[in-house]
């Protein structure tokens, strides 16, 4: 998981991770919606947002369980991930950069989406 | 307690609430970084899980990165490890066996959904095969 904390975090994370929240609020699962409620109640807003970053990206990516999403990847290792391509990683690392050089969030809760619509935008 | 010497990665502790678990339950006692991981990411995966279940899976987390460890050591340690697992895991209801009906897993298997990754590493052996 990303060692990232609330801290060091930029405008577009946070707005990335927020609009993670309100989409995992608006889903027809009840369960779902009163597990993260009960955690915003009690756990720190950044615990929340990357949880349910992960919830997001798990879901619009269809991972398996084993696999990785962006947001468990630390922005500080994608390079040396990338430099090997049989770490469990190296898939996730590729999409977070890919993220990270469109000037996306590795948080965003549907990165496949997002990169299509800034490369529509700025074609 | 375990038993016997304890490896240098079960020595490397990480307090409960340096990374706490993206989830509403928190591990009663100290897990290592590995055991950490599996304890969140099985609250993630298992939502059927409550603050009851917190001991069983602090077991199950540490079974797990010992069966880890245990596949580069002998046949028989990793089955001892292993059975250990899956004991955790039926009584906590993890396994497929435990949680979804026969039936239900035979549609699943009609329909295999391929994550991006997988839809990746596909797109790119076709490439170069075709290359």
């Amino acid at each position: 998981m990303t060692t990232t904390t609330d801290d060091t975090l930029s405008a577009t994370d946070v707005e990335a991770l927020q609009r993670c929240i309100d989409l995992t609020l608006l889903e027809k699962d009840i369960s779902r919606v009163e597990q993260v409620q009960a955690m915003l109640r009690e756990r720190d807003w950044f615990e929340v947002a990357s949880f349910c970053s992960y919830h997001q990206q798990y879901d619009a990516l269809d991972l398996r369980p084993w696999e990785h999403t962006p947001c468990w990847v630390d922005a500080d290792e994608i390079v040396s991930i990338l430099a090997q391509p049989n770490d469990a990683r190296y898939r996730a690392a590729k999409l977070a950069k890919e993220l990270l050089d469109a000037g996306l969030s590795i948080y965003e809760p549907s990165p496949l989406q997002a990169l299509e619509r800034k490369r529509k935008c700025y074609p | 307690m375990q038993p016997g010497r304890r490896s240098a990665s079960s020595l490397s502790i990480v307090p409960t609430d340096a990374s706490p678990p993206p989830s509403g339950l928190t591990p009663l006692g100290p897990l290592s970084k590995a055991e950490h991981r599996v304890f969140s990411f099985t609250v993630h995966q298992n939502r059927h899980l409550r603050a009851r279940d917190v001991p069983l899976l602090e077991l199950y987390a540490a079974a797990y990165c010992r069966s880890s460890k245990a596949k580069r050591g002998g046949v028989q340690k990793w089955e001892r490890e292993t059975r250990i697992m899956m004991a955790l895991a039926v009584k906590l209801r993890l396994t497929v066996q435990s949680t979804v009906q026969p039936r239900t897993v035979g549609r699943l298997h009609e329909q295999p959904v391929l994550s991006y990754y997988e839809r990746q590493a596909l797109q790119e052996q076709m490439d170069d095969d075709n290359h």
